[in-house]
C-alpha cells in the first residue's frame, strides 16, 4: 500500500501543457506531483531527495531524461525514473532500464499503464529507502541488541540478523568462544515474530549424553528410577519461541539422530512416553568448532548439519573488529565501575595499547573478565596497564593471521611485514627468516608501505 | 562580412540530373519524416491527457475547466496541423510556377521543417525577415527545397550546446542576398550533398550560391542570392 502523503511524483517535460495535464491528473489521484520544463530545471528539484518518482521525456532541452536519469544514479538518488519516449528512440529508453530505470512509457501516453506503473515504481522507492535508511541507522549503531560494536564486520552481521530474524529458517552460529553466539541468537528471537514466546539456551556440551536427552525432550513420570514427576524439555519449554542449542557439535551421534528427526518432524516423544508431542520453534544451533571439519571427522551429522545451517552466521572473533574492542572495553569499564562503586575515569594510553595489540584470543568474554577484574584491583582513578595483569596476556608478535579468503599477494605481506616488526626492523635478521635477499625485502618494505 | 566572390561555388557547381535531385529528395523528407514523427507524438500526448482532464473536469461539472482544456485542445490540434502541413508542403508539387514569391515567405516555410530537427538535436535556428521587398520568381517547390537543404546542411555542420544557425537577407543589386551563418558550437564534418543539390537548383533559377570557408570550419557562411529581388 503507497502512503500518499510520501508519495511525491516529479514530472519532467518541456512541453508545457503536458506536464500541467499530467499533474492536474496525477494530483487528482492523490499524488503530490510537480514539474520541471527541462533536464537541468529536474536536476535541480531531485537533488533535494524530496521525489520518489520521475517522470523524465526523454528528449528535453539542456538535459535529457537519459541524462538527468544518469546523473541520478551517479549521485546515488534513490528516485525511480519512467522515461517517456516517442517511438523512434525507444531503443534509448530499453538501455535506460537495463541500467536500472524503472519502465518507459510511449508517447501519447497510455494514462492506465501510467496509474498501474506508478504505485508500483513509488512502492520500490519506499523499500530501497526504508533498506537504505536501515543500512545507514545499522552503520552508526555502536549497539544492536545486547552487542555493542560498530566494526564493518559486527555490522554485517547485524544485517544478517535483520534480514534473518522474521523467517522460521534455522540458524548455525559459528564462532570462537566468547563472541557472543548467545547474543546473537536472542537478536533473532528479539527481531522475529516469535519475540513474545519463550527463548531457550540450552549448552549441549555441559552435559552427559542421558542428561542432555532429558534436557531436550524431557520425560513422563516413571520414565527412569527417580523421575517421579513429569517433567517437559526444551523443546516443549520453547513452543511458541527459539531453541538456542550451545556446543551443538558436542551431541552425541545417537542424541544427534533424535534431534533431526525432532526438528524435520517438529516433533518428538519424551522419554518415557508414548504419544507424539508437536512443537512450533525456532532452532538457532552455535557452535565454535570448524564444522566442516566436525561433519568430516563424522562427529556431526551432515543431514543434521544442512538441517541446522539453512543460515550460517559466521562470527568474527575480537581480533578482528578493529575498534570494537576500545568500544567494548570503554564500555565494560563503565559497567564494572558502577557495579564495584568506583570511579574510573578511563584507561591511560599505555592500557589502551595494550587492549588495542592483545589478541584476545577468549574474545569478547576474556575482555569482559580482564576488565572486571581490572576495576576490582585498580586503586587509582585511570585503569593502567598493571591492572590488565599482562602476565596472563601475550602480544603475539610472532603471530600472522591470515583469514581464509586473503589472496596470495596479500598473505606474503602480512607475513613479510609482520616478520620485519618482530625482528624490529632489522632487514638482515628478516631476511634470513624469510629467506630472501635483503636487497629483495627493502624493495618489497618500500612497496607495501608506499 | 568578409567579401568574397560569389559565384566560386555557382560555376562549380554539378550538374543535377533528375535522379539525383529526386534521391536528395526522397533522402531530406524521410529524415525530416523521422523527425517529424517523433515531434508530432508531443501534441498527440498532450491531446490525450488533456482531453482525460477535460473528462475528469466534465465529471465534476467544472465548466471553467472544461473550458481550460479545450483551449489547450486546439493549441494542440493546430500545432499538429503545422507540423502535417510542413511535410505535405515539402511533398507537394508547385501548381503556379513562375509568379513572385515572398523571399521572407519561402525561407519560413523552409525554416518551419528544419526547426524541428534543430529542437531535436539541441540547437538553435534563429531568421531574420528581409522585409515585404524582397521577392523572386520561379519554382516555389524547388526553390523551397533548396533553402531547406541549406538549412540542413548549416545545421549539421555545427555541434554542441551553443551551437547556432542564423539566416538574415539584404536587397542587393542583382537579387536578394541570404546569409546562411553558422555560429558558436563545434564544427563538425558533415556531408555536401545537400549544398550541392541547393546550388545546382538555384543556379538554375538564375541565382547562385557561395560557401565560405568550404567543408568542416568555424563560423562557416553559405550566401544565396536570388534573382528578380524587386517587387512591382
Amino acid at each position: 500500500m503507497i502512503n500518499m502523503s510520501f508519495a511525491k511524483v516529479l514530472i519532467a517535460d518541456d512541453e508545457r501543457h503536458i506536464a500541467e495535464g499530467l499533474q492536474m491528473l496525477l494530483t487528482e489521484d492523490g499524488y503530490t506531483v510537480d514539474t520541471a520544463v527541462d533536464g537541468k530545471k529536474a536536476w535541480e528539484k531531485v537533488q533535494t531527495g524530496e521525489y520518489g518518482l520521475v517522470l523524465a521525456d526523454l528528449k528535453m532541452p539542456k538535459m535529457d531524461g537519459l541524462e538527468l536519469f544518469a546523473m541520478m544514479r551517479q549521485e546515488g538518488l534513490d528516485a525511480e525514473v519512467i522515461i517517456i519516449t516517442g517511438k523512434g528512440t525507444v531503443t534509448s529508453a530499453v538501455e535506460a532500464m537495463r541500467n536500472g530505470a524503472y519502465d518507459y512509457l510511449t508517447k501519447p501516453l497510455e494514462m492506465d499503464r501510467l496509474r498501474a506503473l506508478i504505485p508500483k515504481a513509488l512502492e520500490k522507492y519506499q523499500v530501497k529507502t526504508a533498506n537504505r535508511e536501515l543500512q545507514k541507522r545499522l552503520e552508526s549503531l555502536t549497539r544492536y541488541g545486547d552487542m555493542l560494536g560498530q566494526s564493518e564486520e559486527m555490522v554485517r552481521i547485524y544485517n544478517i540478523i535483520e534480514a534473518v530474524a522474521p523467517s522460521s529458517a534455522s540458524v548455525l552460529i559459528v564462532g570462537e568462544s566468547g563472541t557472543g553466539k548467545e547474543l546473537v541468537a536472542r537478536a533473532l528471537h528479539q527481531k522475529s515474530g516469535r519475540a513474545k514466546g519463550p527463548f531457550v539456551a540450552l549448552n549441549c556440551g555441559a552435559f552427559p549424553r542421558e542428561i542432555l536427552e532429558n534436557e531436550l525432550f524431557g520425560h513422563e513420570k516413571g520414565a527412569f528410577t527417580g523421575a517421579i514427576n513429569e517433567k517437559p524439555g526444551a523443546f516443549e519449554q520453547a513452543d511458541g519461541g527459539t531453541l538456542f542449542l550451545d556446543e551443538v557439535a558436542e551431541m552425541e551421534p545417537d542424541i544427534q539422530v533424535k534431534f533431526l528427526r525432532a526438528l524435520e518432524q517438529r516433533s518428538f516423544r519424551r522419554l518415557g512416553g508414548k504419544k507424539e508431542v508437536s512443537v512450533d520453534i525456532r532452532v538457532v544451533a552455535a557452535t565454535n568448532k570448524n564444522v566442516e571439519a566436525a561433519v568430516a571427522e563424522g562427529k556431526l551429522r551432515e543431514d543434521l548439519y544442512h538441517r541446522l545451517a539453512v543460515i550460517p552466521i559466521y562470527l568474527p572473533p575480537l581480533r578482528d573488529r578493529g575498534s570494537d574492542v576500545r568500544i567494548l572495553a570503554e564500555e565494560f569499564l563503565r559497567r564494572f565501575s558502577k557495579e564495584q562503586d568506583k570511579d574510573i575515569k578511563g584507561f591511560t594510553e599505555g592500557a589502551i595499547a595494550l587492549i588495542e595489540r592483545y589478541r584476545w584470543p577468549g574474545n569478547v568474554r576474556e575482555l569482559k573478565n580482564a576488565l572486571e577484574r581490572a576495576v576490582i584491583l585498580s586503586r587509582g582513578e585511570w585503569l593502567e596497564p598493571t591492572d590488565l595483569q599482562p602476565r596472563n596476556m601475550h602480544l603475539d608478535d610472532r603471530e600472522a593471521h591470515i583469514p581464509v579468503g586473503t589472496s596470495l599477494e596479500d598473505a606474503e605481506k602480512i607475513v613479510v611485514l609482520k616478520t620485519y616488526a618482530f625482528c624490529d626492523g632489522d632487514a638482515k635478521a628478516a631476511s634470513s627468516i624469510l629467506g630472501m635477499t635483503q636487497k629483495d625485502l627493502k624493495t618489497r618494505i618500500q612497496q607495501y608501505t608506499k | 562580412m568578409p567579401a568574397h566572390d560569389v559565384t566560386t561555388t555557382t560555376e562549380t557547381c554539378m550538374q543535377l540530373t533528375p535522379e539525383t535531385e529526386a534521391a536528395n529528395r526522397y533522402h531530406l523528407v524521410s529524415r525530416l519524416a523521422d523527425d517529424l514523427a517523433h515531434e508530432i507524438k508531443n501534441p498527440l500526448n498532450s491531446l490525450v491527457i488533456n482531453l482525460e482532464v477535460l473528462r475528469s473536469r466534465a465529471r465534476k461539472g467544472d465548466a471553467d475547466g472544461v473550458l481550460g482544456r479545450a483551449d489547450v485542445l486546439e493549441i494542440e490540434v493546430r500545432r499538429l496541423n503545422t507540423l502535417l502541413d510542413g511535410l505535405l508542403r515539402l511533398l507537394r508539387p508547385d501548381r503556379q510556377p513562375g509568379v513572385l514569391i515572398s523571399v521572407d515567405t519561402l525561407v519560413a516555410e523552409a525554416a518551419e521543417l528544419a526547426e524541428v530537427q534543430a529542437r531535436l538535436a539541441r540547437k538553435t535556428l534563429s531568421v531574420s525577415p528581409v522585409g515585404d521587398a524582397a521577392v523572386t520568381s520561379g519554382r516555389r517547390d524547388v526553390l523551397r527545397f533548396a533553402l531547406l537543404n541549406l538549412l540542413m546542411a548549416e545545421l549539421d555542420a555545427v555541434d554542441g550546446g551553443a551551437a547556432r544557425v542564423e539566416v538574415a537577407g539584404r536587397i542587393g543589386e542583382s537579387g536578394t542576398v541570404l546569409t546562411i551563418a553558422t555560429v558558436g558550437g563545434d564544427p563538425v564534418e558533415a556531408g555536401a550533398d545537400g549544398v550541392d543539390v541547393a546550388c545546382a537548383l538555384i543556379v538554375a533559377n538564375g541565382g547562385s550560391v557561395d560557401v565560405t570557408p568550404r567543408g568542416k570550419a568555424r563560423d562557416r557562411v553559405i550566401t544565396v542570392v536570388l534573382p528578380g529581388a524587386r517587387s512591382a
